[in-house]
């Protein structure tokens, strides 16, 4: 085990700087002359002569690959287009938010997905079942961007309730006013967890079913026990094995789905960070954005596949 | 044929006569109540699609300034927007883009992913290798994410494979098909169907390295047919269900892809009728603000609707073929979810 986990931890710098390679190349090669993307119409020579000082656009394709890789390491992301700003400087605002926002999704996705799955599980056939299967598949085919959407309009039409941000147009730090914080990412967490959660919900149920059709569960209730116990202390750790897999594979959908909820609900994440430098062209924040989205993805997709072994000791990676 | 020539001692074989096709189509229809929806949305979509000329009461982009901001009504059933276009004829229309994109995005994506996981999963060796940790790569970033980055390259005016497919292919710049800005479009579809490829190239990696396993495979090997003849005439026909499912699933997704770029500015322009940017912008401002909601509710409930009738098509096709699992089991996230739209 130990050395599984040291070989997987080997491998994920090689993946990286795959990743990177290819982001690399994307942003610098693809797109034909880099100093008229950035710059667009506004382009005359000088601009252009000292975008390519500032990129080192007159070194070799490989140099300049180098270069670039040399300094993320270190922090040195390259600078914004837009603002010259570092693009680590606006991160430590930004990262923050995105990352309690798709905490808290998955805490509400487990939430609104495990019981009803369970529920529907135990009683198959009857109303509930159908009911939960129904809604199951209401939210797996409502878009989050929509949801967003419909939740901002009608909660200010019948509620008169607005995101707190919409006021300040700022996130309230976790530590500094927590209340305001929780307020404030809580609505676009539960609309990005629904998508996952009726996920989780259906996945749960089949996996429920397919463990209580096994010989011991029988006997646990031929021996006498009560329904309670069999479902919480024989069937559900068995069944949980596949839902930890999928809320793994879930996580590269929440990022996607962060960058739309961001938007909508106008957080100052990552992921609207994205989009607004898609907008403006800022290709070396796009750049170091995409870096940092997909090397996080790789990590988390390892601390996936540990928590499953450790979840189901019959799993035993060689 | 064969059969033909096998029939026993004349006519006294008692055969139940064989259902219509109609009425096999009816009965599955009846035990899958919800499939059966999903199939009758589809092709309302469809219709739209095709005869939106027809269907929609209402020029979509037409501008009246007689009728701005009305809320739903006989005239203007779905309302109307700021310049008083009418949202339900810009709904219908909405469902050719949605599906010209889907469709062209799947087959680009799905021919790709073939390709490259027909090579990889029948040569293996450095060409296997080499498509699996480019595909690795691909898979290391969210989809959406990917998606972002291809578009960001791509689809802007002066990168090489817009010059490249304005001056080397017939596409037009302008209106093709009835679809304005065809190539912008054409170029978002192109990216999707990226996107698509990697996943179906392992996908159909996986099969054919089973496949190639089969004894008719040394057979024609053992026969002197080429790797070319074994790929096409014995390995592709066998994929090629899988290829079909993949697609179907990959539609709605694709669908919905395109709505969540449009949705943040990046896909299709207006003022073309979209049902992903109809909800953004200025139509978004209105419904926040201005509590004008039937600007966005309804290309959205299109929308939602359109991955509700895949989704439930999808739950009934599980159904059929595995029924110990009544309802469906989410199995690889289940249409639209995959993508976290």
């Amino acid at each position: 085990m130990r050395e599984y986990i040291l070989r997987r931890l080997l491998l994920i710098p090689l993946i990286i700087i795959g990743v990177s390679f290819l982001t690399f190349m994307t942003f610098r090669v693809i797109p034909g002359d880099t100093t008229i993307f950035i710059c667009g119409f506004s382009c005359t020579p000088e601009v252009i002569h000292d975008l390519q000082q500032d990129l080192g656009l007159d070194h070799p394709v490989m140099q300049q690959y180098w270069d670039w890789l040399k300094g993320v390491p270190q922090g040195d992301l390259g600078r914004s287009f837009q603002t010259k700003l570092p693009v680590t400087t606006e991160l430590q605002r930004r990262f923050p938010v995105t990352l309690e926002l798709l905490v808290l999704a998955v805490l509400f996705s487990l939430v609104l997905g495990i019981p009803p799955g369970i529920l529907s599980a135990v009683r198959p056939g009857t109303p509930v079942d159908f009911i939960v299967r129904l809604v199951s598949v209401f939210w797996l085919s409502i878009p989050s961007f929509y949801l967003a959407i419909l939740i901002i309009t009608f909660g200010a039409a019948w509620f008169s309730w607005s995101p707190p941000n919409f006021a300040t147009g700022q996130v309230a730090g976790l530590f500094d006013d927590p209340i305001k914080n929780l307020a404030t990412l809580i609505p676009p967490a539960i609309v990005l967890s629904v998508g996952i959660a009726a996920v989780i919900m259906r996945l749960t149920r089949s996996s429920m079913l397919e463990v209580m059709r096994n010989d011991y569960i029988r006997t646990a209730y031929s021996k006498g026990l009560k329904e309670r116990a069999v479902v919480w202390r024989h069937a559900l750790k068995n069944a949980m094995i596949p839902v930890a897999t999928i809320i793994g594979l879930q996580i590269g959908g929440l990022i996607g789905g962060s960058v739309l909820v961001e938007s909508v609900f106008g957080l100052n994440g990552m992921g609207r960070y994205l989009v607004e430098s898609i907008v403006t062209r800022d290709l070396q924040v796009v750049q170091a954005l995409v870096l940092i989205f997909a090397s996080a993805f790789v990590l988390i997709n390892l601390i996936v596949d540990l928590a499953y072994a450790w979840l189901d000791p019959r799993i035993h990676y060689a | 044929m064969a059969q033909e020539v096998a029939v026993p001692l004349e006519a006294t074989e008692v055969r139940t006569p064989r259902k219509p096709f109609w009425k096999k189509l009816l009965l599955t229809a009846r035990h899958h109540p919800l499939g059966a929806i999903g199939v009758s949305i589809v092709i309302l979509l469809l219709a739209c699609t095709l005869f939106a000329e027809l269907i929609a009461p209402y020029d979509p982009q037409a501008i009246d300034a007689h009728a701005l901001r009305n809320a739903p009504s006989f005239s203007h059933p779905f309302g109307t927007d700021r310049l008083g276009r009418d949202v339900m004829s810009r709904t219908i229309y909405g469902a050719r883009i949605s599906m010209f994109i889907g469709l062209v995005s799947v087959i680009i994506g799905t021919l790709l992913g073939a390709f490259f996981g027909l090579i990889s999963g029948y040569f293996g060796k450095w060409i296997d290798s080499l498509i699996q940790r480019v595909i690795d790569m691909l898979l290391a970033f969210p989809a959406l994410v990917l998606l972002l980055a291809i578009i960001a390259v791509l689809g802007n005016d002066e990168s090489r494979f817009r010059q490249f497919l304005s001056d080397y292919t017939p596409l037009p710049e302008g209106e093709f098909l009835g679809i304005p800005v065809f190539i912008q479009i054409f170029v978002m579809a192109v990216g999707i169907g990226v996107a698509i490829a990697v996943g179906t190239a392992r996908v159909v990696r996986g099969a054919v390295l089973s496949l190639k396993e089969n004894v008719y495979i040394d057979a024609a090997r053992a026969m002197g047919a080429s790797d070319g003849r074994i790929v096409f005439k014995h390995i592709l026909p066998n994929v090629m269900a899988l290829v079909v499912v993949l697609a179907t699933i990959f539609l709605p997704i694709a669908i919905l892809a395109e709505a969540a770029i449009s949705f943040l500015g990046l896909g299709v322009p207006n003022p073309t009728p979209s049902w992903g940017s109809d909800m953004t912008g200025p139509n978004q401002s209105d419904a926040v603000n201005g509590n004008i909601w039937w600007v966005v509710f309804f290309p959205g409930a299109a929308l939602s609707l359109t991955v509700l009738a895949f989704n439930m098509i999808g739950d009934s096709l599980r159904d059929i073929s595995d029924p110990r699992l009544r309802g469906g089991r989410g199995q690889g996230g289940g249409p639209g979810t995959g993508t976290g739209f």
